[in-house]
């Protein structure tokens, strides 16, 4: 099956499945029970050409960053790769299995030293979701709760925090939960479940590594993966848990925001997938300004804060006075048009700290 | 304006869809909707995501079918609005990361033989954007022009990625011999 014409010939004979009997009665349910969804009909042809303008501005950028880039600076990203793991501070690498930091991003900021754990306190925030298409479409996707309360992990006090959401058309069922050490901030434990519980992934945190297991449900078939790892920006920084939206609720109450601020952390992705996805990935924070942004919870003046996860960017509110997120946005672009998810708060239910 | 007078003989109307009546909806559903959600799997690699994806484009048809100028075959037209949520599908599942599980599902069906194992195993490993072009194009039949305003991309660009695809393609089945 090597030549172009029999691929093409065996392409078209590969089998695909039929959709499950219960589809269409969970459509018309939908509905029914008043769903409503913008389909994205057409393409904005102004979002084509400012894509092309865009990467014929990035063209341009990486010639001018090839042409300026110094020998000196190439070492030095080596030997940061090297330093960091060198600095970890366990030994020998193998007696706990951990995998190599195959690919480990340098942070854009210096990572955050000054926490002030003790401003974290409990309370449950509910976001609306909404997907923009094109600029003109705006579509509702349901509400996420993140609660923070308080709880025991292995008979000592620590944060719970959890997830949970209710989205139009889900179907995923899915489910997130993390302890998280008070005076640190680091996850003790973390847990996701989805498709009722039937898959899930829990990733266990010891002081200097994590280890995970999968288990993805069928159908066709059900299957395990594990992994361990060694934990990078120990000592200096606190680690948060990637996918999981209420580190930003928990993190940013504990931050010195002000103008000009800026940080790094590390997260935390599959270490079970680490030969798909970089194991970590430095989050980038810096506060671009200050703005009043009105949200279904009311107006609030906040601080803006840009905040970068590898190639994704998005942008972050939180208010100044109370340190909640108000509001985060994402928007990215494709060949099928521009984008832009948005969480507002539409409702809070906040436990001081103690005095 | 009756469908009826596009494809033949319907169970339904446009308008009857765009009031969102459910008959006239399960009648469109029976007709169409498997074929959609082949497209959907072929496109996300997923049959749960195939699911969302119909299920998100039916319940949104009645009010997209407003913007639908009868133009052209209802068929292509929803073909293209089911390409665009797979699209945007993709996208969301890539941010959320989710696409690793989707991924880690096998796809293939023990009845493909070997061959067809190894030629969904290479598909599967396909980047989206090179993905997309070559089930479009193979696998649906759809021109590179028709492809390019799909994806609002230009007839070379589309045609350039098909040969990758396809490229990479022959490459990964000689790597598995």
């Amino acid at each position: 099956m090597n030549d172009l014409d029999s691929v093409r010939a065996a392409l078209r004979e590969q089998p695909a499945p039929e959709p499950s009997r219960d589809l269409l009665p969970r459509i018309l349910s939908s509905r029914a029970a008043g769903v409503r969804l913008t389909l994205p009909t057409a393409i904005a042809r102004s979002a084509a050409r400012w894509r092309l303008g865009a990467l014929l501005v990035a063209a341009a950028t990486l010639l001018f960053w090839v042409g300026t880039r110094s020998p000196v600076s190439r070492e030095g990203r080596g030997a940061f790769d090297r330093d960091l793991l060198l600095g970890m501070p366990f030994a020998p690498l193998e007696a706990i299995g951990q995998e190599a930091l195959a690919r480990v991003m340098q942070p854009r900021y210096p990572l955050i030293t000054a926490l002030d754990a003790g401003r974290v306190h409990a309370g449950k925030w509910t976001y609306q979701l909404q997907w923009t298409t094109d600029g003109a479409f705006t579509s509702p996707q349901g509400n996420r709760t993140l609660t923070i309360g308080q709880g025991r992990f292995d008979g000592k006090p620590s944060w719970i925090m959890t997830e949970t959401r209710d989205l139009k058309g889900a179907t995923s069922g899915a489910g997130d939960t993390v302890f998280v050490d008070p005076g640190s901030l680091r996850p003790l434990r973390h847990a996701r479940s989805w498709k009722q519980g039937r898959s899930f992934f829990v990733q266990e945190f010891l002081h200097d590594s994590v280890s995970e297991r999968l288990h993805v449900a069928g159908p066709p078939s059900e299957r395990n993966f594990s992994g361990n790892a060694a934990l990078p920006g120990l000592k200096v920084s606190p680690l948060v848990v990637s996918w999981s939206p209420y580190w930003l609720n928990a993190l940013v109450q504990a931050l010195p925001l002000e103008r000009r601020w800026r940080g790094s952390v590390y997260s935390v992705n599959w270490i079970s997938m680490a030969d798909r996805f970089p194991a970590f990935t430095p989050l980038d924070l810096r506060v671009t300004g200050a703005e009043r942004v009105r949200v279904p919870a009311g107006s609030f003046d906040c601080w803006k804060l840009d905040v970068r996860e590898g190639p994704d960017k998005f942008l972050v509110w939180v208010s100044k006075e109370e340190r909640w997120v108000v509001m985060t946005r994402h928007t990215w672009s494709d060949e099928a048009g521009e984008w832009r998810d948005e969480a507002l708060l539409a409702a809070v239910a906040p436990t001081p700290p103690a005095p | 304006m009756s469908v009826t007078a596009l494809t033949g003989t319907r169970e339904f109307s446009i308008e009857a869809l765009r009031a969102g009546r459910p008959d006239a909806l399960a009648a469109l559903y029976r007709e169409h909707g498997a074929a959609l959600y082949r497209l959907a799997y072929r496109l996300t690699g997923s049959r749960h995501d195939a699911e969302d994806v119909v299920h998100d484009m039916f319940v949104g048809l009645p009010e997209a079918l407003r913007r639908y100028e009868e133009r052209g075959e209802l068929a292509a037209w929803l073909k293209r609005v089911a390409a665009r949520v797979a699209l945007m599908r993709l996208r969301s599942r890539k941010r959320r990361r989710e696409v690793g599980l989707d991924a880690a599902e096998p796809r293939t069906d023990p009845s493909s033989g070997t061959d067809g194992i190894a030629l969904q195993t290479a598909v599967d490993a396909l980047p989206d954007r090179l993905r997309v072009v070559l089930v479009l194009k193979e696998i649906e039949g759809y021109s590179h022009a028709e492809i390019g305003d799909l994806l609002g991309i230009s007839a070379v660009a589309s045609r350039v990625r098909l040969n990758r695809a396809l490229r990479r393609l022959r490459k990964a089945l000689e790597d598995g011999r």
